[in-house]
This record gives structure tokens, C-alpha cells and sequence, in this order.
């Protein structure tokens, strides 16, 4: 089975990051590509060891530098299991090559083994953008005895195990439950944003309970929390003894995961060929009988087919929403337990009485985060053909995905909008910017989406995960709509003399520009080039 | 109604799949596109339908240059593909008013059509159904009936027979024949040599993005079959 896993493995890390593709593809615009993501992911990795650093050292400088090893393993943690549990169910039970694996002399433990084995890889490498600054900040500071070295670099190896487990264990549950049912997508989506409303309930109770604490313990905060994390995850506090030389946490903290992982694995192979035939089962009732039809323009034809596309994906539901539901969930908090709590939890409280001013910009930054037109050409995949021999003018095939960017961000926009005018009563012009702010935002996110999408297209995926979580464009939106939010709050701390709502006015004059610039550059981009 | 004129493709990383090609497809010409598997044919297709640019030449549909007028060429053919990837997350009823909805035809016209043309491949019952539950068979005829249901004066398929039950077959070859007979113009590559002879009158080979010889059918052939027609022609180059 070893030699079936590494066989495996190896095929399916072949492309990790288009690499294969790279390597053996004669297309030198997909090396120019990989080229400026290289750059992007370059420009992301040193901010964030920037930032990491930052954190750290003023723990360190502190003397509470004993609190980093806890902190970012459990930190880590947290971002893997969070960030795993709406593709795992994607990634161990793709369907797209089963046939072919189910068919070979190979054990389905071992598929499964080697599924979980992508996932890993892809996680190491992101926990080691924070990791190595983290540690290496522990380092500098704390330097630690040469036991401290063999012990974190093993203990690094093993760090994703559980977390992966975990999140895979939770999108194993809501893959194996939507299977069995009739709307698998719908089913789908459901118990994911569900997932999604648990896990902020219990981080926002969390800090509530954080808030009930006395003054005396207040002082001592670094040292609860990090009391409380070691209580709460078992795996950061043996870390945390193992690198202080305790063996028996040492090895706890290797065997505990390896188990979990082992019991897993064997469970998950025993089910997994029922779980995969109930997600590929489909029924046909096969007794349709021709009703009348009716007639749609084209925009309605292409709309209606675009919403159908959107919703049967729970992959790409679940990722594009949880920023629109994040922002009305936000802004629901701000009406019921006010805007001072809710900014000091979000690290926002220095903002100070100017802070009403400041809450476009914070609504804007959650819509503008997850664009669903950011991977909406990707996702055509293998049909891009149907669009192309259409006797339609591309334009009309781009305006359908921004309008379905736009109908589904309304509903969230008003909710969020209304909730916040409630909570804070704006006037006057502060007013005007929390309803045109936002808008201009989630009509720039799209069009940029789209237009960035366009220039970085991927249809080459197996799995839907691919396009709307990995890809490129959907990378290079986020940093954009970031920087688009980023950028006047920066103007704004430089340029200490103008207001923030001159501000405001000129970033929506901005956007505004932008936006029809790049419309009117993809009006001249013809889907016959993809 | 279809005329192309020294079409060349080359491929990002340098390969030619089609050089210098040049041939005509009259009205009610049912025309066969034959080739090895690589020659280049379906890269041909794809030109003529709008999924590829191409490099050089042009292609004329009815007259309506594919470069200057895509759309407008594009409102008279109509394309079925070797391996339809439709949309899986649609029923074959939602497809096919998709597909009418594009080509504004009107509720009556639609109705008439998906009726005589499901009724026809015995794919009615399954229209309700989402196109994931289809065999390849199943798409295919989906993807034909999507293809007729604008009427089109040009007609391109991929491997048409592919996937297909000899009953399905057999119904595609009579619908030719009758488009045909209206005045449709059918261009279709296919490496099934008996098809070709029987149902084609006029061919044309292709090997390694290059047309071997085209022309009506009997005239080519004379007395030999198309098999051995296609073997001297793609192997002459080899002994030459």
C-alpha cells in the first residue's frame, strides 16, 4: 500500500501550482503568468512575515516571548482547519477522476491516503509563510537550546495532521449527508454556511467569555490565554512542554495525530466507494412530457444559465458568499451589542469617534474580498465551447456573470446597509457614503473580477476548488480589492490634513473611472482569444 | 455555402495543425472529412465554428467572412462536437430553450422542433431529466437536437456516429439526407470510411494539416473503395 500512495501522491502533487504544466506546456503566456503570480505570492509572503514578525517580537521585547511557540501553533491550526473544511469533502471525494482509480489494482485507503496527502503538502507550504518568521522571531529573541531546533522541526511536520483530520472529517460528514440527499448541492451549501455560522458563534462567545474576566487577570492576559489555549487544544500546549524538554508531550504530540489520522483513513476507505457512488448517483425520473416553453432575451437566457452554474456548485457558494454573509453578520452585531464592542473585538478601536466614517470603507472591504466573477470565465471549464460558437457578442456573455455578481450582493448589501443605518444613524453626507460606498464596491469587485479573470483564465481544472479558491485570478482580485480599500485608509494616515470624506469622494470617483475602463476593456475582449 | 481559403492554425509552442487548407462545401452537399487522428480536422472545425482564431486564410459562410462577421456566420451553422460537454447542471429541456432562447426562436417554432427532433431519437422522455444522468449516447442526440432546433443552413459535426446505437445511427444518416435535400449544406469528420462512402458526395483528406485530395466522392474513388483511397493517399507520402 506504501508503494500504491506513493504513486498516487506523486501524480496528483504533479501540477501543484501549474507546475507540471509549466515544466512541459509550449504556451509562453502561461509562463509569463506564473511568473507574475510568483511575484504576487512573493509580495504576500514577505507581508505577511512582516506582520508576523511585528506581532512577535513585541511579545518577545515584552519578556512574554515564552507565549509564541503556543500561539502559533494553535494559530496555524485555526487557519488550516478553517481553510480545509470547505474543499476537504471537494478533494478526498472528487469524482472527476474515480472511474479511472477505482478501476485499477490500488486500495481505496490508498486513494484516499493520497488525496489527504495533496491537502498536507498544500498546507505545509502555507504554514510555513507564517511559520519560519514566527519561529524565527522565537529565535532571535528567546535563542533557544539546540534540543528547541530537533524538536520544532519535527514537530512542524506533524503540525497540519490534526487540523487536516479534523476538517476533513467535518467535510466528510457534510459530503456524506448531502449525498443521500435529493438537492446534494443545495443540501450542501446549507450545512456549510451553517458550519460557518457555528464557527463565528463560537469565536464571537469566546471573547465575550474573554470580556468577563477581573481586572487582576486582565494583567496577566497573555499568560490566560495562553493557560486557556493549552486547556482547550491539548497538541499546543505538549508543544509547547516538548520544546522545553519534555519527552512524554514530545511524544504525544506525534503519536496523538498519526492515530487519529490512522483511524481516519481506515474508516474513511472502508465508506469510501459507497460515499463516492451515492455523490455520483443520479436520479432520472425519464418521463418528461413537452409542456409550453417560453420565450427569453438573451440576457435572460444567459442569466438564468448563470444562476443554474452558480448554484450547483456548493464549492463555489460557500467561498464567494462568506464574505457578504460576514458583513451583514457584522453589522447585525453592531445593531445588537454596539459598535464599540464589536470594533474592539475586530482590533479596530483606535479609530476613535471618527469611526462612523470609517464603516464604509469596513463594509466595502468584506464585499470586495470575494468576487464571484473573480473565477466565473474559469469555471465554464470543458463547456467554453458552448459560449464560444453562440452568435452573440462576448460582451453580452460577461455583462450575465456581472449581473449575477450584482443580484446576489444585493440582498446582503441592504441587509448590512439598513442594519448599520439602524445602528448608528448616520446623517447627512456620512449617510450618503454607507449607501454609495459599498455599491461602488461591489460593482468595481466585479468588473475587475471578471477583467482580471479574462487576462488569467484556467479551464483545465478537475476539481471546482481549483478555479474559485486557487487560481490565480481569484488571488489577484483579492490583492486588488484589498489595496483598492487599503489605499485611501493609508492616504488617510499620511495625509492627516484631509478629511476623510474628501477622501471618501475621491475613492469613489476612482472606482468609478476604474470601473468603466475596464468595461469598456473587456467590451473589446473576445472570448475567441481564450 | 461554406468556402475556406488557405487556412493555416499554428499552435502556441509552434505546431502547425492546419497549412494552407482550402475547400468548398455547396448547399445541399453532404461532405466528408477524413483523416488520421492528429491531421488536423477537428482543429479545421473549430476554426470554421469560432472556437479557434486562426493565422492565415479566411472562411466564408454564405459569404459572410468568420473574421470580419463572426456573429452573423455564426447564426447559420449550427456545431455538434466529438464529446459534447454540455452543461451538466441543466436539464435537456432547459438546454434546449437555452439554445432557442440564443437563436430567438420563437415558443411555437421551438416546441414544433424538440418535438418532431426528440420524438425522432427517442430522447423525449429524458428532457426533464439533468444532463448529468445522460450516457454519451444520450448528449450526443441532445447536442444534435440543440443544433437543428435554429434550422441552420450549415451544419458541422465532429464524429457524429460516435457513442451512437445503430438505431440512432441510422436515424442521423435519414436526417442528412433530408437537410440535405432542403438545401442544408453538412460538413463532418469522421473516420468510419463505409459511412463516408455511402452517405458523402464529396470528401476530402486531410494528413498532418494538410488536404490529400478532395472532390466528389465517385469521382475520387472510381473503382477502389474509399479505404483504399485513403491508404494511397496518406501513405504516398511516406514511400515519396
Amino acid at each position: 500500500m506504501i508503494r500504491q500512495i506513493k504513486l498516487l501522491s506523486k501524480v496528483l502533487l504533479a501540477n501543484t501550482f501549474g507546475i507540471n504544466k509549466l515544466r512541459y506546456g509550449k504556451d509562453k503566456a502561461d509562463k509569463a503568468r506564473f511568473s507574475i503570480l510568483l511575484v504576487a505570492m512573493l509580495f504576500l509572503i514577505t507581508s505577511c512575515g512582516l506582520l508576523v514578525y511585528k506581532m512577535f517580537s513585541t511579545y518577545c521585547k515584552v519578556g512574554l516571548g515564552f507565549i509564541v511557540p503556543t500561539y502559533l501553533y494553535v494559530f496555524i491550526s485555526i487557519l488550516i482547519l478553517v481553510f480545509t473544511i470547505f474543499k476537504s469533502g471537494a478533494v478526498l471525494f472528487s469524482v472527476k477522476d474515480y472511474d479511472m482509480l477505482i478501476s485499477l489494482p490500488v486500495s481505496k485507503a490508498a486513494i484516499v491516503i493520497s488525496r489527504f496527502i495533496t491537502m498536507y503538502v498544500h498546507n505545509i507550504l502555507v504554514s510555513l509563510i507564517i511559520l519560519i518568521p514566527g519561529i524565527g522571531t522565537y529565535i532571535y529573541y528567546e535563542k533557544p537550546e539546540l534540543s528547541f531546533y530537533i524538536i520544532c522541526l519535527i514537530s512542524i511536520l506533524f503540525l497540519p495532521l490534526l487540523p487536516l483530520t479534523i476538517a476533513s472529517i467535518i467535510g466528510a460528514i457534510i459530503t456524506a449527508i448531502s449525498s443521500r440527499m435529493k438537492n446534494k448541492n443545495i443540501v450542501e451549501i446549507i450545512l456549510s454556511l451553517g458550519l460557518c455560522f457555528v464557527l463565528l458563534y463560537a469565536e464571537t462567545a469566546l471573547s465575550k467569555k474573554s470580556q468577563e474576566m477581573t481586572p487582576a487577570m486582565m494583567q496577566d492576559l497573555a499568560t490566560f490565554f495562553n493557560d486557556k489555549i493549552k486547556q482547550v487544544y491539548l497538541p499546543a500546549g505538549w508543544f509547547g512542554e516538548a520544546i522545553n524538554g519534555n519527552i512524554t508531550s514530545f511524544a504525544l504530540l506525534i503519536l496523538v495525530p498519526i492515530l487519529v489520522f490512522g483511524v481516519f483513513a481506515l474508516i474513511v476507505g472502508k465508506h469510501f466507494q459507497n460515499i463516492c457512488s451515492s455523490i455520483n448517483a443520479i436520479s432520472a425520473k425519464n418521463n418528461y412530457k413537452l409542456e409550453a416553453l417560453e420565450e427569453n432575451s438573451i440576457t435572460k437566457a444567459l442569466l438564468k444559465k448563470e444562476f443554474k452554474r452558480y448554484f450547483s456548485s456548493s464549492v463555489y457558494v460557500t467561498n464567494t458568499l462568506i464574505g457578504y454573509i460576514l458583513s451583514c453578520v457584522m453589522c447585525i452585531l453592531i445593531l445588537v451589542v454596539g459598535k464599540e464592542t464589536v470594533l474592539n473585538k475586530m482590533g479596530l478601536g483606535m479609530l476613535g469617534s471618527q469611526v462612523d466614517s470609517f464603516f464604509p470603507f469596513i463594509i466595502s472591504l468584506m464585499f470586495g474580498i470575494m468576487s464571484i466573477t473573480a473565477s466565473s470565465i474559469s469555471m465554464e471549464g470543458k463547456n467554453l465551447w458552448q459560449i464560444k460558437i453562440l452568435p452573440i457578442r462576448s460582451i453580452y456573455v460577461y455583462n450575465s456573470k456581472i449581473l449575477l455578481n450584482l443580484i446576489i450582493a444585493l440582498p446582503f448589501y441592504i441587509i448590512s446597509v439598513v442594519t448599520l443605518i439602524l445602528a448608528i444613524k448616520p446623517t447627512g453626507q456620512n449617510m450618503l457614503f454607507m449607501l454609495v460606498l459599498p455599491l461602488c464596491y461591489i460593482v468595481f469587485s466585479a468588473v475587475l473580477g471578471i477583467t482580471i479573470n479574462l487576462h488569467f483564465p484556467n479551464f483545465n481544472w478537475e476539481n471546482e476548488a481549483v478555479p474559485v479558491k486557487q487560481g490565480m485570478s481569484t488571488l489577484l482580485t483579492m490583492i486588488i480589492s484589498l489595496a483598492s480599500v487599503a489605499l485611501p485608509l493609508v492616504a488617510k494616515y499620511f495625509l492627516k490634513s484631509i478629511s476623510i470624506e474628501t477622501i471618501t469622494m475621491v475613492t469613489i470617483g476612482v472606482l468609478v473611472v476604474a470601473t468603466v475602463g475596464m468595461y469598456i476593456h473587456i467590451g473589446k475582449k473576445e472570448l475567441i482569444t481564450l | 455555402m461554406l468556402e475556406i481559403k488557405n487556412l493555416t492554425k499554428v499552435y502556441k509552442g509552434g505546431k502547425k495543425a492546419v497549412d494552407n487548407l482550402s475547400l468548398k462545401v455547396s448547399a445541399g452537399d453532404i461532405y466528408g472529412f477524413i483523416g488520421h487522428n492528429g491531421a488536423g480536422k477537428t482543429t479545421t472545425i473549430k476554426c470554421v465554428v469560432g472556437i479557434h482564431d486562426f493565422d492565415e486564410g479566411d472562411i466564408y459562410v454564405d459569404g459572410i467572412s468568420v473574421k470580419e462577421d463572426s456573429i452573423k456566420s455564426k447564426s447559420i451553422i449550427a456545431y455538434v462536437p466529438d464529446n459534447p460537454d454540455l452543461y451538466e447542471y441543466l436539464t435537456g429541456i432547459q438546454y434546449l430553450n437555452f439554445i432557442a432562447d440564443v437563436f430567438g426562436i420563437s415558443s411555437r417554432e421551438r416546441e414544433e422542433r424538440i418535438k418532431k427532433e426528440a420524438e425522432d431519437l427517442e430522447l423525449m422522455p429524458a428532457l426533464g431529466d439533468l444532463i448529468s444522468s445522460y450516457s454519451h449516447g444520450m448528449k450526443q442526440k441532445l447536442a444534435i437536437i440543440g443544433a437543428l432546433i435554429h434550422a441552420p443552413k450549415l451544419l458541422i459535426l465532429d464524429e457524429p456516429f460516435v457513442g451512437l446505437d445503430p438505431k440512432a445511427s441510422l436515424t442521423i444518416k435519414n436526417k442528412m439526407k433530408e437537410l440535405c435535400s432542403k438545401g442544408t449544406a453538412i460538413f463532418f469528420s469522421t473516420h468510419v470510411l463505409d459511412v463516408a462512402e455511402k452517405i458523402c458526395n464529396k470528401i476530402a483528406i486531410i494528413k498532418d494539416g494538410v488536404l490529400m485530395a478532395s472532390g466528389n466522392t465517385n469521382e475520387l474513388i472510381g473503382t477502389e473503395s474509399l479505404e483504399s483511397l485513403f491508404m494511397e493517399v496518406t501513405e504516398d507520402d511516406k514511400t515519396n
